[in-house]
């Protein structure tokens, strides 16, 4: 079904969002350091080692003995942090985010400005 | 119960003690379709159902023989019946495979596959460490082939079982042999790879039209069709058993290692093997990314032994076997390695051998015309004295060549370095590229690369190593590493750790954060590749576009998904298209298409598509499909597409950025 088929995912500019009247260009950011725990002045080398660390502990390939909801959490989170460390990790989308994340006026607090998302959640648990 | 008559009786290493399981113990009526309905039941059921067939077989078994191996002859069965309808039914095309957890009573480790175009090798997790195992013959890697001979099929893990029937290099080149299953596997008879397989010793038939190649076998005189699927399933079948016998459990789940240049459809085929073989793929892995693995792994050793750093360390990761060439930029530390670039082509050992064999009888493609029994012999013969010349000239400065090829062709010569490279300069500029380009994608300078593993048969190549070392700009290879036992190790890790194998002493602590080898996306703004998901991207991976129609009033739009490295659509792999229908009717540019594409942590591809602007009642639903869709065949289904609809369905590239 389309609901199972485009749950929320925070960090995707979604077309069910848009769809159902989510303002385009008005969605609240995702705080990708707070993903990774890091503070916002952030080195690259700390930013790598909590991608790293967080992938070791949420990536699919570490669940391979965990239950279904354990592993499909895990996969989302080690979504959001792949997300986070593809725009940190890089000098020039991290400056464009930064300059967004300052000029956003709203709050860090994470909102589900909805996405084609997760079919991630329902997509990863039927292929485990 | 005359079912399905067994094409060829399989043979089975004779030390192993499962032999009573041999198919021609079996007679005629065995009950195959009666096994058939249980396959996915688990083992304790299928007893119980069936008590034991003892009276299906021809010689007397003990009933706890039959009870420890009852497991096998369902691989037997599902292997036979698939092998006589290779076309239809496998479990792979089902997106539920594997999901049937049936409670083992075994510890159900996947096992790790090296498939090479040459050799292959199987590796497991032993508890401890990685172990390769080995044959009757004592080889850990096992020549990659499947002999037709009569009316038995043996493949190259046994090797031709009892020393008497020891299959020798002049047997498989016989053109009883297939072999090169890697190079055909997924490819269409258009393809200049198959184009170029028409010189190995069986039939292979190309009708240029972009279908699957007719491939044979010669059994008594006469060519026996068969499929690469079908041979490497057979082959796997072997080494599945040799897996079994050494493990004294069943093998259901294996991680193979894969080239970074398999497209998916090529995947698919991969998996459709397994599945006729009765495996199931747990992962597919680019095979530099195997050896990454293992390289993570001997970074944490070095770390427990207080000899590393910690630092994070890059390693170009080079692998070059029989059928292609791979590279790898990985980022390591921690235990995790992470996948900065993948690049790779179907260049191999395969090619260096054909270049030098036309080099030395220059009338080789007319004097090799038709495959007479004759012409085979002598083009195996000619196979063997070059292949012996370049393995010689790995370690010699020139190398003498002396063979008599029959019908007063002889070749004599003297092959020094300068004329080998010479000859094949074509391929050393392809490695240079697949080298600079792993190396611009990751963003690096050669300087930044603190090891270069090289592995894969071809690395023993004089030139190939001093070619990529100079390249990365360093004196030496990493050490610790086997060229051709690397690959399988990693699989064999991956194995371990996607199984959920946990090591207390933190020895599978490890990780490889894979990366998509090609761009995926949509064609769009006419015949242009719109990618979606472009190469290098860290998996699992979503990512999405936006178009606009391109016409007044467009209703409906066609969403080709292509997979490759080309601008323009048709230079790319089709996975497959649909069709968004029912879109309102509006000026041009002002109906808003979104396409997404997902890739999960299995590698599975899905695209959701569907209109975003306008909104409300009047728009259709959206549609995910997984990918690829196309079967056999689909060579020219891009321009049966172009054709058909012409640029009415088109798409472009909408303007409006998505942020990241």
């Amino acid at each position: 079904s389309l609901a199972s088929a485009f749950l929320l995912r925070s960090t995707d500019r979604t077309l069910l969002g848009a769809r159902t009247g989510g303002r385009a260009g008005g969605r609240t950011m995702v705080d990708h350091y707070q993903t990774l725990g890091l503070q916002r002045d952030a080195t690259k080398d700390e930013v790598k080692a909590a991608f790293r660390s967080r992938a070791l502990r949420d990536h699919p390939d570490r669940h391979g003995g965990s239950t279904e909801a354990a592993r499909n959490a895990a996969a989302q989170r080690f979504r959001q942090a792949s997300d986070a460390y593809h725009v940190l990790s890089d000098d020039r989308r991290r400056a464009e985010y930064d300059f967004r994340l300052r000029s956003s006026s709203s709050s860090y607090a994470r909102t589900s400005s909805s996405g084609w998302a997760s079919s991630s959640s329902s997509s990863s648990s039927s292929s485990g | 119960m005359h079912l399905v008559t067994l094409p060829f009786p399989l043979l089975l290493p004779p030390s192993t003690p499962l032999s009573p399981l041999h198919p021609t113990f079996y007679s005629r009526e065995h009950c195959l379709p009666k096994l058939l309905p249980v396959l996915i039941s688990t083992r304790k059921k299928r007893q119980q159902q069936q008590g034991p067939p003892k009276s299906h077989l021809l010689v007397p078994v003990t009933p706890s023989q039959l009870a420890d191996s009852c497991w096998l002859s369902v691989s037997f069965a599902t292997f036979y019946w698939m092998a006589a309808e290779p076309f239809y039914t496998v479990a792979s095309d089902s997106e539920t495979t594997g999901e049937d957890k049936s409670q083992p009573s075994f510890p159900d480790v996947a096992i790790g596959i090296d498939i090479g175009t040459s050799k292959c090798s199987v590796a497991v997790w032993n508890g401890h460490h990685v172990e390769l195992l080995k044959n009757t013959r004592n080889q850990k890697g096992m020549r990659s082939y499947v002999m037709f001979k009569d009316d038995t099929l043996s493949a190259g893990v046994t090797g031709g079982a009892a020393k008497e029937n020891a299959h020798e290099e002049r047997d498989v080149l016989s053109g009883s042999a297939i072999f090169n299953m890697k190079r055909l596997i997924g490819r269409m008879d258009t393809d200049e790879v198959v184009q170029a397989s028409k010189a190995l010793p069986f039939l292979v038939q190309t009708l240029g039209i972009g279908v699957r190649p007719f491939i044979a076998a010669l059994v008594n005189n006469m060519w026996r069709s068969t499929t690469p699927e079908e041979v490497l399933a057979i082959f796997l079948l072997e080494l599945k058993a040799l897996a079994e016998m050494h493990l004294k459990h069943p093998v259901r789940n294996a991680v193979l290692t894969i080239p970074v240049a398999f497209s998916r459809f090529q995947q698919t085929r991969i998996e459709r093997a397994c599945a006729m073989a009765g495996l199931h793929v747990l992962r597919l892995m680019p095979e530099p990314t195997a050896v990454a693995l293992l390289y993570a792994q001997h970074q944490q050793q070095l770390m427990h032994d207080n000899m590393g750093s910690g630092i994070e360390k890059i390693a170009l990761i080079f692998n070059m076997g029989a059928g292609y060439c791979d590279a790898a930029v990985a980022a390591t530390a921690g235990g995790v390695s992470q996948i900065r670039a993948l690049s790779g082509c179907s260049v191999g050992g395969e090619d260096i051998l054909q270049n030098i064999m036309r080099h030395l009888v220059p009338n080789f493609d007319s004097l090799y015309a038709g495959q007479t029994m004759d012409r085979i012999k002598s083009m195996g013969l000619l196979r063997i004295a070059t292949q012996d010349a370049i393995h010689k000239l790995a370690s010699q400065d020139s190398v003498e060549i002396n063979v008599d090829l029959g019908d007063g062709q002889k070749v004599s010569k003297v092959l020094d370095h300068s004329e080998f490279e010479q000859v094949n300069r074509v391929i050393f500029e392809k490695v240079e590229k697949i080298i600079n380009q792993c190396l611009a994608d990751a963003k690096l300078v050669p300087e930044d690369i603190n090891d270069v593993i090289l592995v894969g048969g071809c690395s023993r190549i004089p030139r190939i190593r001093s070619l990529v070392l100079g390249l990365c700009k360093t004196e030496v290879s990493y050490k610790n590493i086997d060229a051709l036992e690397a690959a399988v190790s990693g699989a064999a890790l991956e194995g371990a750790i996607a199984s959920g194998v946990t090591d207390p002493e933190g020895s599978l602590d490890l990780l490889t954060i894979q990366a998509t080898p090609m761009n995926l996306g949509i064609r769009a703004d006419g015949d242009n590749f719109a990618a979606i998901i472009p190469r290098n991207t860290t998996v699992p991976a979503r990512r999405e576009m936006l178009f606009m129609t391109t016409h007044d009033n467009q209703t409906e739009a066609l969403i080709s998904v292509y997979e490759g490295e080309g601008e323009r659509a048709e230079e790319n792999h089709l996975l497959g298209y649909f069709k968004i229908t029912g879109i309102p009717p509006a000026p041009k540019g002002t109906v808003e298409i979104s396409v997404c594409m997902d890739i999960d942590a299995s590698n599975v591809l899905r695209v959701f598509a569907g209109v975003v602007k306008p909104q409300g009642q009047g728009v259709p639903p959206f549609i995910e499909v997984r990918m690829p869709t196309l079967d056999d065949g689909h060579g020219w289904c891009g321009q049966a597409l172009a054709k058909m609809y012409g640029s009415k369905l088109d798409l472009a590239v909408h303007p409006k950025k998505l942020q990241p």
